[in-house]
């Protein structure tokens, strides 16, 4: 495995959000709007019966837990770990800010 | 009898309820090969923060691994279904730290070699403000 990773963060511009996920929340809310349900086992249901026909596969999951990964990626989530940076406005997409971080110190993950 | 009384649209009674919050995770594909994951969070059992962010990309990632098909013994490993190469995650407004667990985590996937390219792109916060 490469010393060397390159990754991207970059900021959109206002109002790019309203695309694929908004359309499905708008759909599944349309579909709420006459149903009743008692447990969230019955509402991750009738999640699912609002997303059919909307092509591809459906996964309703219940979240009541998350294992703690901030202390677990502690040691690499910080910039000094980033060899390199660069962060401003894009110069292709004015309304854009892009940070960079390009190759990250050897043993980065080590701890893990 | 009274099934219905006090279900009215737009009325919060203020009662103690099991506020969920919802997140989408979409993978993009051609027909039927795309996946919709729905992650129906409890708001009250766990923080929104960045270790609920990490959670949700590794079980949408556990999702979509299983709906790829397991190799027959005809083809080669090679050709068996796998993840895409590059990977596209959109976030917004992650307040804590930049979102630099997240970001993080995202490093380590590609370190591991799960993917081969990952590229992250948040909305600074306020952006609704606009």
């Amino acid at each position: 495995m490469a010393d060397v990773l390159t990754c991207c963060v970059s900021f959109f511009s206002v109002g790019n959000t309203h695309e694929d996920i908004d359309a499905l929340f708008g759909v599944i809310r349309k579909y709420l709007m006459d149903k009743e349900w008692s447990t969230v086992e019955e509402f991750a249901q009738l999640v699912r019966e609002a997303l059919q026909g909307q092509g591809g596969r459906v996964v309703v999951e219940i979240i009541t837990d998350a294992l703690d990964f901030s202390d677990w990626l502690k040691p690499c989530a910080n910039k000094r770990l980033a060899l390199y940076s660069r962060h401003g406005p894009d110069i292709l997409n004015p309304g854009m800010h892009v940070m960079r971080y390009v190759g990250f110190k050897k043993n980065t993950f080590d701890h893990i | 009898m009274f099934e219905g009384v006090g279900n009215f649209r737009n009325y919060d009674s203020g009662h103690a309820t099991f506020d969920i919050k919802l997140v989408a995770t979409k993978f993009h594909g051609s027909g039927d090969n795309g996946l919709i994951v729905i992650h129906l969070v409890a708001n009250s059992l766990v923080p929104d923060n960045a270790n609920l962010m990490c959670q949700l990309v590794s079980n949408a990632f556990k999702h979509y691994s299983d709906t790829l098909d397991a190799p027959t013994p005809e083809q080669s490993p090679a050709a068996a279904p796998r993840f895409p190469p590059e990977v596209f995650l959109q976030v917004d407004g992650v307040s804590t730290n930049w979102g630099l667990v997240t970001f993080a985590f995202v490093c380590y996937l590609v370190k591991i070699g799960v993917v081969a390219s990952f590229q992250m792109a948040r909305n600074p916060v306020g952006t609704y403000l606009h």
